[in-house]
């Protein structure tokens, strides 16, 4: 019986969803990607409660249920710089949205940006490099952006953080 | 005596065939706005607020993976309890009712969303069917509906006019609606003639692509009374499953329907709806269900859904007006749709449904339905509270 | 808690597996419902109303209840479909609680199943991320474990051998549970920390395998489960505390652990539960991450800060330990996403009821705790009960 079991065939049905999605940025972030593509300038909103300031922008301030307001009621503009809290490297490559599997070139890292809030993003040190040793949490950071001809409107015209050696490293 | 739940507050956006400024959380936030305003209730945790959220979306309508992250945020989710059902918006209703009768909260907030502009919905309905069989003969909803139309006008008679019937109906009860985009008045020939989607069903029999949300705060009796002087109860509330193999079922009839059904008239006492209801808002995604529901509900008899249409008893100065706020094909999103007739419903229940008014309406029913063909059907029957 | 009191009376799954190329969807649940129903000798006529749950996007379907309701006793029964990401398998154990506790329905399944293999749930999981922001940079849910531990080791000193002991006692936990997927049959530390890294400092046996499998649960309003069982598992409460997404990316401090703490101290204090490894006998927490689970224990109040590591030298969560946690292998050994939701309390149910076998934990069970975590550090957390008290 479990012969004949082994011997069955097991059919298998391939499928490939592939699905186009059009999004609507709303005002928040509409405004927030035309000021960094076409003014190199990064916004946050600040919520008039909490004082706590949210980047990319958004409607609400979720902890405290407060709307936030549209450009430029308490919206800030960022110094781009911060400071290096914590970064990682993908030893193994994984896939990105399109299928592809490539390493990544940098490292990536969580900065805190001197206006109180974390950034997400690429730091500028590349895997298995010299300063990918001397990392250390407190290094100051500064952010760098593509040149304005190649920013379209996206989180990539960031194109990383820069690490700035010579500043004093934070403490704490 | 089962304590009884009611609708204290409801809200809706326009229904546009693309919110294109608005995220379709930011569309959420709206709603959610304007029926804290009403109530004045707030997020606070110690029972004088709003005890829990259920959010309804659709991850692959949203094209987010867990996709309430964004509506749960301007709908008071952080640091307190909300619950995503990925159902269709009435059947996320009832699941707020449940939520209260079990007695673990006792106001709830339900909202729902959907921006179908985003995407292609036949693809996400062609997902939805299992994938060895139906999937890869490219079925979506349309053709489903179509099969079944098909099936329905061989062996009940039912005639292309009458399914054209309902689009002018409901399309012209639309004209009422300050909130649907797709209304107008319409012949039955420009109804028929239109371009063929999937045969029998023209382009103007189908619903349209809309964006939208809609929000509604339930609480228990207690509550309701004290945060609203117009509450709606929710008296009776059903719920059912059909099989999914098309081949399976009686397509002509839908059985899961007229469990759902019975499940809610026996809760809210009723014997004969057509009768005891004053209106009816069904979910009609395609013009012909309205005529199948009509019968799933017990509105008229098996297989005469085509002569309650002709009798005009449908219309709105009839004996059981159906979809007075111009229905699903006046242009609602998916997903939402249900909860827009709940919420139709309430209005209606209040006095505040404008020129789409039914005078002296006291008791509701309101229909949601989801999956190819009505795989599933959910029954809420509202009353008057006040 | 409540009006009705509930009380899990079935439990059933089904092996997980990397693969199970020899069912489809409906198939797999089936085997899970049906393995809940024979432990609690019912039928499927018997089942009033479903509650399933998975990750939407992880089998490449949309609206996934309506493939396989009527398999599971759905048919012409209510039902719901929940999807709250990770956290699933725990809302639709909770679902359940609220559908038995509601008066209108007499034996509820619930159910959460995943056939990861049969999509992308990588790439699923990526498209967490908010579309327009940053979801380029997402990779997959590994980076918010890589800096979870990250933090934790900085802050309380812990170091990688810590972990490790995480995982050797989930693999030795694991080895005990004929049902778990993951069994590699570690013996020493040394063999975790001489293996690869996956993303730094995380290597791969600090992170959850994918598996297939589901996990069914049968509930029923007190009046009926002491009908059905002599050995009912009473719910005795349970809590959810969402986290805000709207740092629009996904990493700690992005995704704090205040939610975890906020449910487990409101659960306890509704209960009065003082001294949590005291007062609870065992806990089926839902970690991914091997110092997730350390950092967690901390974050539900289950230890002080910074102390979670300490113990687990000492073997205080060892299944013979004072304090057992996931004395099944945890999710470290198994996760298929909602089943593994639901496995949680299910595992304590089986504890409770003394039917474990060979992954009993030695300590005498009276009360367990079980919990989700989801999304942006999303949490439920519940209490289960071998007495009504």
């Amino acid at each position: 019986m479990t012969q004949e079991k082994k011997k069955e065939e097991l059919i298998r049905v391939e499928n490939r969803l592939t699905i186009d999605y059009r999004f609507a940025a709303g005002p928040y972030l509409a405004k927030f990607y035309t000021e960094l593509r076409d003014k190199g300038k990064l916004w946050g909103v600040r919520c008039p409660k909490c004082q706590s300031l949210h980047v990319p922008p958004t409607i609400m301030c979720a902890p405290c249920h407060v709307k936030l307001s549209e450009f430029p009621q308490d919206w800030e503009e960022l110094s781009g710089k911060g400071y290096l809290d914590s970064w990682y490297k993908i030893v193994t490559p994984q896939m990105d949205l399109l299928g592809r599997t490539e390493p990544d070139e940098y490292l990536h890292c969580v900065a805190w940006l001197d206006e109180g809030v974390a950034m997400y993003h690429y730091l500028n040190v590349r895997p298995e490099s010299e300063e990918e040793r001397k990392l250390q949490r407190g290094l100051r950071l500064e952010m760098e952006l593509k040149p304005i001809k190649e920013r379209v409107g996206e989180k990539e015209d960031i194109k990383y953080f820069n690490i700035l050696w010579d500043e004093p490293l934070k403490k704490g | 005596m089962r304590e009884r739940v009611g609708i204290v507050a409801v809200a809706q956006t326009s229904y546009e065939a693309a919110h294109d400024w608005w995220r379709s959380h930011e569309l959420t936030s709206q709603t959610v706005e304007k029926v804290l305003e009403e109530t004045g209730l707030n997020w606070a945790k110690d029972g004088t607020g709003i005890d829990s959220t259920v959010s309804c979306s659709n991850w692959i309508m949203e094209g987010r993976a867990i996709s309430n992250v964004s509506h749960g945020d301007v709908a008071g989710s952080h640091l307190r309890c909300e619950v995503k059902v990925s159902t269709e918006g009435a059947n996320a209703v009832a699941f707020a009712m449940i939520q209260i009768l079990s007695g673990k909260y006792d106001v709830i907030l339900v909202t729902s969303c959907c921006k179908e502009s985003n995407t292609n919905q036949s693809i996400v309905d062609n997902f939805c069917f299992e994938p060895i069989f139906h999937q890869k003969l490219g079925l979506d909803f349309a053709q489903a509906a179509a099969l079944q139309q098909t099936r329905y006008m061989h062996k009940c008679g039912i005639s292309r006019e009458q399914c054209a019937g309902v689009v002018v109906k409901n399309r012209k009860n639309g004209l009422r609606n300050p909130n649907v985009r797709f209304s107008a008045d319409l012949g039955l020939e420009e109804v028929m003639n239109a371009p063929m989607k999937a045969y029998p069903i023209t382009s103007q029999e189908i619903r349209p692509v809309c964006d939208g949300a809609c929000t509604l705060i339930l609480a228990t009796e207690e509550k309701a009374k004290k945060l609203t002087d117009r509450p709606v109860w929710i008296t009776g509330m059903g719920q059912s499953y059909d099989v999914h193999f098309l081949g399976d079922r009686e397509l002509a009839e839908s059985l899961s329907l007229q469990e759902a059904a019975k499940q809610a008239y026996k809760m809210a006492e009723i014997a004969d709806p057509a009768k005891e209801l004053d209106l009816a808002e069904v979910s009609e995604h395609h013009a012909y269900e309205e005529l199948l529901w009509t019968e799933g509900l017990g509105l008229c008899q098996p297989g005469e859904g085509g002569k309650l249409l002709d009798s005009g008893a449908t219309q709105m100065g009839g004996g059981i007006p159906v979809n007075p706020s111009g229905g699903v094909l006046s242009g609602n999103p998916r997903l939402v749709a249900g909860m827009v007739r709940v919420v139709e419903g309430a209005l209606q229940l209040r006095e505040e449904a404008g020129e789409r008014q039914i005078d002296g309406a006291r008791r509701a029913l309101a229909h949601g339905t989801n999956g190819p063909c009505g795989q599933e059907h959910c029954v809420l029957i509202l009353e008057k509270g006040f | 808690m409540g009006k009705r009191r509930v009380a899990i009376v079935g439990l059933g799954r089904t092996y997980h597996r990397t693969r199970r190329p020899d069912v489809n969807i409906p198939e797999l649940c089936y085997e899970a419902a049906k393995a809940a129903l024979e432990d609690a000798n019912l039928e499927f006529k018997d089942i009033d109303a479903v509650v399933v749950g998975n990750m939407e996007f992880f089998e490449n379907r949309s609206m996934t209840e309506m493939w396989q309701m009527d398999h599971i006793g759905g048919y012409l029964r209510s039902g719901v479909h929940v999807a709250t990401g990770g956290t699933v398998g725990a809302t639709v154990a909770s679902t359940g609680f609220e559908y038995a506790a509601s008066g209108l329905f007499n034996h509820v399944l619930a159910l959460g199943f995943e056939k990861q293999s049969e999509a992308d749930s990588r790439a699923a999981i990526r498209l967490t991320g908010d579309p327009i922001i940053g979801r380029s940079l997402m990779r997959a849910a590994v980076g918010v474990f890589a800096q979870f531990a990250f933090n934790y080791m900085l802050q309380s000193g812990c170091r990688e051998e810590h972990a490790a002991m995480v995982r050797l006692r989930a693999d030795k936990n694991a080895c005990r549970n004929p049902w778990a997927h993951l069994k590699i049959g570690l013996q020493s530390i040394d063999q975790i920390l001489e293996s690869p890294y996956l993303l730094t400092p995380l290597r791969y046996l600090d992170m959850c395998p994918t598996s297939e499998g589901a996990a069914a649960m049968i509930i029923a309003p007190e009046e009926r489960a002491r009908k059905i069982t002599n050995k009912p598992v009473w719910v005795k409460d349970w809590e959810v505390a969402h986290n805000s997404g709207s740092q629009e990316t996904y990493g700690a401090p992005l995704v704090p652990t205040t939610s975890l703490t906020e449910a487990a101290t409101i659960l306890f204090k509704r209960n009065g539960i003082t001294n949590p490894r005291r007062d609870i006998s065992v806990a089926e927490l839902y970690t991914p991450s091997t110092y997730g689970e350390l950092l967690w224990i901390e974050s539900y109040r289950l230890c002080e800060d910074g102390e979670a590591w300490k113990l687990e030298e000492k073997g205080v969560f060892d299944m013979e330990g004072e304090f057992p946690v996931n004395p099944s292998g945890g999710v470290l050994a198994t996760n298929a996403i909602a089943s593994t939701g639901v496995l949680r309390p299910l595992e304590c149910a089986l504890q409770l009821r003394e039917d474990a076998g060979e992954h009993q934990i030695t300590r005498k069970p009276h009360l367990a705790f079980s919990t989700g975590w989801g999304g942006f550090s999303w949490t439920v957390a519940h209490l289960l009960s071998n007495t009504l008290d």
